[in-house]
């Protein structure tokens, strides 16, 4: 590496983290895919190449296999299943973004406060944390779901509050690390309340193994969320996601294999994206790590 | 080392290979090797168990076994198999059998009121719950002479319905009904049918042979093998481990429709068709041009052709009975015709269309929400997304909600829908009966379309018995309902049988059940 | 030790006691009537216009107490529960006891021999791969494991029929055995099994192997960068000695104590390769009873699942402490 100008700059810890994931050239090429997904998904009405809806004289289209003008062939209606997977996509990140989201900030506020109060406050919660871990998480996930014929807002709800305990337990982890510390200690002393001090000073720090486990847990509950659609549980269709788009493909396995196949490729890169991304940020933000490189 | 480690994973496979092997030239070696020419064996294909031939299973591989008291035939009469001849009260209400006396069960035993007393007592014991406990009442008159008493409507169909099978009473007296479900006798059964039981292997077969003194002849076909696989019957069929495989799911009909060794047999049920209800009390749908109109925008033969359905499978705008529709006597349904659909919701005053090219009236666009059942074998998710593009080829927009079965039935019966996909039971015997019929009308009536006239129509129907006036009535309930248009009629229930062109006699098979349910008059070519 | 290990137990009752209710209250709130699903199941015909008269509905309802108030029914089940009795399935008409006895059979078939391929498989290929670091070898294992890791294990199931058993036609497309099992002999049978067993497990174990092994190389790599193994290392031992005595042990507790928590999978885990492959497991009966409402089997399902949680806890714990002597087994439990 380069010899550096030596000012504070350059030190920040954020900064450094980041040029190191930058040197990570899987990491980064995760990333990329991660934010071609996203704009695909985004703008996935003006890039479609067909109506995923449209049925045109299905007994001439349908169960057609990949071609120039369907690459990813067609359905047992005829439709594109290009243009569904890329519909698809929509449903796949936004409910697995959104379901991190609830899971982080319920784990992030239950361990912070639990960390920071200490006492019988936080053996209390733990042990109610201890019997919110006995429940088995897929099957009530699978329960929740299925039981409650939830629509996309009360799946991600289910997702959400069924992954925070991870969460919980390493704010805790880290706060009862920093709750010491010198800076901490004069918050305090200027008489800063105990809520400030969470927000303002603890949980940004506490934020770096988070961040790392909260981009791998998005590249799970994508898969979660596939498994339920694909268990007919989760969002059912006519609406497409690459978990129902699979298990209509199952169906037509005999004379149609291209149905199944590409949305589990499509889940499988946007999976592993993620991971690789988590794996990256833990590598540039690991203070012990040793090897910049990934593998 | 790293190319003994990756060759572990290929010597995984290689041994599951070998083994996969030995195990095909165990099977090929060791099962029971067709003896080729006098072959007179009949291997179906039954998505069941080995519990099939007991009355966990409501199917017609019973019927092989054991005889129900009368079957209906081709002409839609009630034909006596157990019971020689029967009379009713002038209410329905009580019903008195007398059965045939040479009738014996299979090991030798004459079949008497007895048995049929006992059954019947047996099916509404508390343990059994087949039927209502307090739903009728059984009662001796002599050896071969019973009456049946009925409450109210509460046991429709019960004194002569041609599914009802009966069992030996000396064989199961003494069993606790507690386990009626799983008694062992169901797995060795003691019938009086065409085909005697010869054994049954747990979880793979059940071999049935013709029963030489059956009371109407001895069947042709000497041997009848039920196998039991979960799911696929392509492979099966086509590595002609069986001869015949039912109820075929629709990919697979579809791939083995252009196989020139099988024959798909697919039959119409009467009765039980499935429509799109129209919500009446909403705007949308209040005026009957406009659900004409809409009946006029889809194609239902292209949506036979996509349910995989026979070609000859009849379009009906109402549910006629199954003489009516083996004599194909019914009125021509409602076209096919876009151009017409146009005109009429032009004419209604949907002339405008919207940026999306969506109809709109007074500013209110033409867009509602429709409730289905997606996960159904029975192609309601499949009309469902055929229907949305057809509606949104002439201007209209639909949702669809997919939803539980039981969801869309509560929904149905609430009348809480805009536009929902369900069944209407018309021909058939319903869970809601009633003195006069009003469970006949009552999704109509939930739907908002009560109309005195279809009342007093249902109202015949129900207390019909002649054929030929429950043929009348159904004519005249067509003939409103294409006047009317207050649901849209998609299609009827279809089952298909996929079997091999070896097996004979099979289009000549009437009646409701599958293949199995007429092995009796079946026979294989170039058997001796 | 032994004290420790009754004290957790006596946790463990108010533990699932609080399960219990809290998933009885969850069941009943739901919509959706098991007895609407247990009238359509009587009658098992693609079609039949004949459905059972109303009043059956009535007197199923009595027989199974679902006409008694919510606290009733909630007390019924706590009692029947510490009596063992887990109720009748109502879609199937059976005691949920011996549905349970009859499917986990075939789910430890699935579960244990993928479990164990797994690990083998995982452990070996984590060894080689931090062993031999940034090798060819390593990069091809961490490129798989992972990729076999970020895979969703149900469509690598529907890959594995479309090409082993639709395309190549070497191993069957589901099922447990063949059409004809019945008829072979035992040496057949055994082998028949053994064939239908091939795809599912192959599936599942894969998937583990994928995370045991990354999860392997990277504990071995960390521990052999330390200064013990250096140290090791410059007295002379032979490198086998080094990693397999004394960098494997380190290295291995984490993996020990994963195991341990692997209780639930033995019995949940492959509830959708089951399905996929028509294999009669309790996962497949799980996910089944979901969709039928079958609230006795849902609930019951659910705390046996709940019950293995919470004893692969413990035995995680007890067998972290075993292993590892430096920790103390009533020290905090903070990760």
């Amino acid at each position: 590496m380069a010899t550096e100008p030596h000012n504070r700059i350059s030190r920040s810890p954020w900064r450094v983290a980041a040029r190191r994931f930058a040197a990570n050239r899987v990491a980064v090429a995760a990333l990329l895919v991660i934010v071609l997904l996203s704009l695909v998904a985004l703008f996935a009405p003006l890039l479609a190449p067909y109506d995923p809806t449209a049925i045109e004289n299905v007994l001439k289209t349908r169960y057609l296999p990949p071609s120039w003008s369907h690459p990813f062939g067609t359905d047992e209606f005829g439709r594109d299943l290009l243009s569904r997977a890329l519909y698809g996509a929509r449903v796949s990140l936004s409910v697995g973004v959104l379901a991190m989201l609830v899971a982080v900030s319920v784990g992030t506020a239950y361990g912070a406060v639990s960390g920071y109060a200490g006492g019988w406050l936080d053996t209390v919660m733990m042990r109610a944390l201890d019997a919110f871990t006995a429940f088995p998480k897929l099957f009530l996930i699978l329960l929740l779901a299925g039981v409650y014929q939830a629509d996309i807002g009360v799946l991600i709800l289910i997702m959400g509050l069924t992954s925070w305990t991870d969460t919980a337990r390493l704010v805790r982890g880290e706060i009862l690390s920093l709750k010491h510390r010198d800076f901490v200690e004069a918050a305090r002393a200027i008489g800063l309340p105990a809520h400030l001090i969470i927000v303002r000073h603890l949980v940004p720090n506490a934020l770096s193994p988070v961040l790392v486990s909260a981009t791998l847990m998005v590249g799970g509950l994508i898969g979660v969320e596939a498994m339920l659609s694909f268990l007919g549980i989760g969002v059912r269709p006519p609406a497409p996601t690459w978990g129902n788009m699979i298990q209509a493909g199952q169906d037509a396995l005999f004379i149609a294999w291209w149905i199944a196949l590409f949305p589990g490729l499509l889940l499988a890169i946007t999976v592993l994206s993620f991971n690789l991304v988590s794996d990256g940020l833990r590598d540039a933000l690991d203070p012990k790590a040793l090897t910049r490189r990934y593998v | 080392m790293a190319a003994q480690q990756i060759s572990r994973r290929e010597w995984v496979h290689q041994q599951a290979r070998a083994l996969g092997v030995a195990a095909l030239a165990g099977a090929a070696g060791c099962r029971s090797k067709r003896a080729p020419g006098s072959d007179n064996t009949v291997m179906v294909l039954y998505p069941a168990d080995e519990w099939v031939l007991g009355p966990g299973w409501d199917v017609s591989a019973q019927l092989m076994v054991f005889l129900p008291l009368a079957v209906t035939n081709r002409r839609g009469e009630l034909e006596g198999r157990l019971a020689e001849r029967w009379e009713h009260s002038a209410d329905f209400l009580k019903w008195t059998i007398r059965l045939r006396d040479d009738i014996r069960w299979h090991d030798g035993a004459p079949v008497t009121a007895h048995d049929i007393k006992f059954i019947l007592d047996l099916l509404a014991h508390p343990d059994v719950l087949y039927y209502s406990p307090d739903a009728y009442q059984a009662k001796l008159v002599d050896d071969l002479t019973y009456t049946v008493t009925c409450r109210q409507y509460a046991c429709t169909g019960i004194p002569l319905d041609d599914w009802r099978t009966y069992y030996p009473k000396h064989l199961l007296s003494k069993l606790d009904p507690k386990g009626f479900y799983r008694w062992d006798f169901w797995k060795h059964p003691v019938g009086n049918g065409p085909f005697r039981h010869v054994r049954t292997v747990d979880r793979t077969m059940i071999e049935l042979e013709a029963n030489p003194d059956y009371f109407r002849g001895r069947p042709k076909i000497q041997k009848v093998i039920l196998k039991f696989a979960g799911t696929r019957a392509v492979p099966e069929l086509e590595s002609g481990k069986v001869d015949a495989a039912v109820w075929v799911n629709r990919a697979d009909v579809l791939k083995l429709a252009g196989d020139p060794r099988f024959r798909v047999y697919q039959r119409v049920f009467s009765g039980r068709d499935t429509v799109l209800f129209w919500n009446h009390r909403n705007p949308l749908f209040a005026e009957t041009s406009v659900r004409r109109a809409l009946t006029l925008a889809i194609d239902r033969r292209e949506l036979y052709q996509l349910l995989n359905y026979p070609a000859g499978t009849p379009i009906c705008d109402a549910s006629p009975s199954f003489r009516q529709l083996t004599r194909r006597d019914f009125p021509d349904p409602i076209p096919y015709d876009p151009v017409s659909a146009n005109r009429l919701l032009d004419a209604a005053g949907w002339d405008r269309r919207n940026q999306q090219g969506i109809r709109e009236r007074n500013g209110k666009a033409f867009d509602f929400n429709l409730v289905c059942d997606f996960g159904s074998s029975g192609g309601h998710g499949e009309a469902a997304v055929y229907i949305q593009a057809a509606l949104k080829r002439v201007g209209v927009r639909m949702n669809i909600r997919p939803l539980d079965e039981a969801d869309v039935n509560r929904r149905v019966k609430d009348g809480d829908y805009e536009a929902a996909i369900g069944t209407v039971n018309i021909y058939g015997a319903s869970s809601e009966a009633s003195v006069d019929g009003t469970h006949l009308h009552q999704p109509f009536d939930a739907a908002g379309y009560v109309n005195p006239k279809l009342i007093g129509l249902f109202g015949r129907l129900w207390r019909a018995v002649d054929p030929d006036e429950v043929d009348r009535v159904l004519r005249d309930i067509a003939a409103l309902f294409q006047q009317d248009v207050p649901v849209t009629f998609l299609f009827p229930p279809v089952a298909a049988t996929v079997a091999s062109t070896r097996i004979r006699g099979g289009e000549n098979c009437y009646g409701e059940g599958d293949i199995t349910g007429c092995m009796e008059s079946l026979w294989l070519e170039g058997a001796g | 030790m032994a004290w420790y290990i009754v004290k957790r137990l006596l946790q463990t009752v108010p533990l699932l006691v609080g399960i219990a209710t809290i998933l009885f209250f969850v069941m009943h709130l739901a919509p959706g009537d098991p007895v609407e699903m247990y009238l359509r199941k009587q009658h098992r015909t693609l079609v039949t216009g004949k459905a059972p008269p109303s009043q059956l509905e009535q007197a199923i309802r009595h027989k199974y107490g679902l006409d008694r108030p919510l606290p009733v029914q909630y007390g019924m089940w706590l009692g029947n529960l510490a009596r063992g009795d887990l109720g009748e399935s109502i879609s199937n008409r059976r005691p949920v006891t011996r549905l349970i006895a009859e499917t986990l059979p075939y789910t430890l078939q699935l579960t244990v021999l993928a479990l164990i391929l797994g690990a083998i498989l995982g452990i070996t290929m984590g060894i080689l791969s931090a062993v031999k670091q940034h090798s060819l070898l390593d990069r091809a294992v961490t490129v798989s494991s992972v990729t076999l890791y970020c895979v969703p294990e149900f469509w690598l199931a529907v890959m594995f029929i479309l090409v082993f058993a639709i395309n190549l036609g070497w191993f069957p497309l589901s099922q447990t055995r063949s059409l004809d099992y019945g008829l072979l002999p035992t040496t057949g049978k055994i082998a028949d099994r053994l064939w239908h067993l091939v795809l599912p497990v192959s599936v599942l174990a894969l998937s583990s192997a994928a995370g045991t092994a990354r999860y392997m190389r990277n504990q071995l790599a960390g521990v052999l960068r330390e200064e013990f193994v250096t140290a090791a290392r410059a007295r002379g031992l032979p490198e086998s000695r080094v990693v397999l005595r004394h960098a494997l042990r380190n290295a291995a507790m984490p993996i020990v104590t994963i195991y341990g928590l692997q209780l639930p999978f033995l019995v949940g885990g492959a509830a959708v390769v089951e399905t996929i492959f028509a294999w009669p497991g309790m996962g497949a009966m799980a996910v089944a009873a979901v969709g039928d409402r079958d609230y006795p089997v849902i609930m019951a399902t659910s705390m046996m699942a709940a019950l293995l949680v919470v004893t692969g806890n413990l035995l995680a714990d007890v067998l972290y402490a075993v292993v590892d002597p430096r920790v103390s087994l009533h020290g905090n439990r903070t990760p």
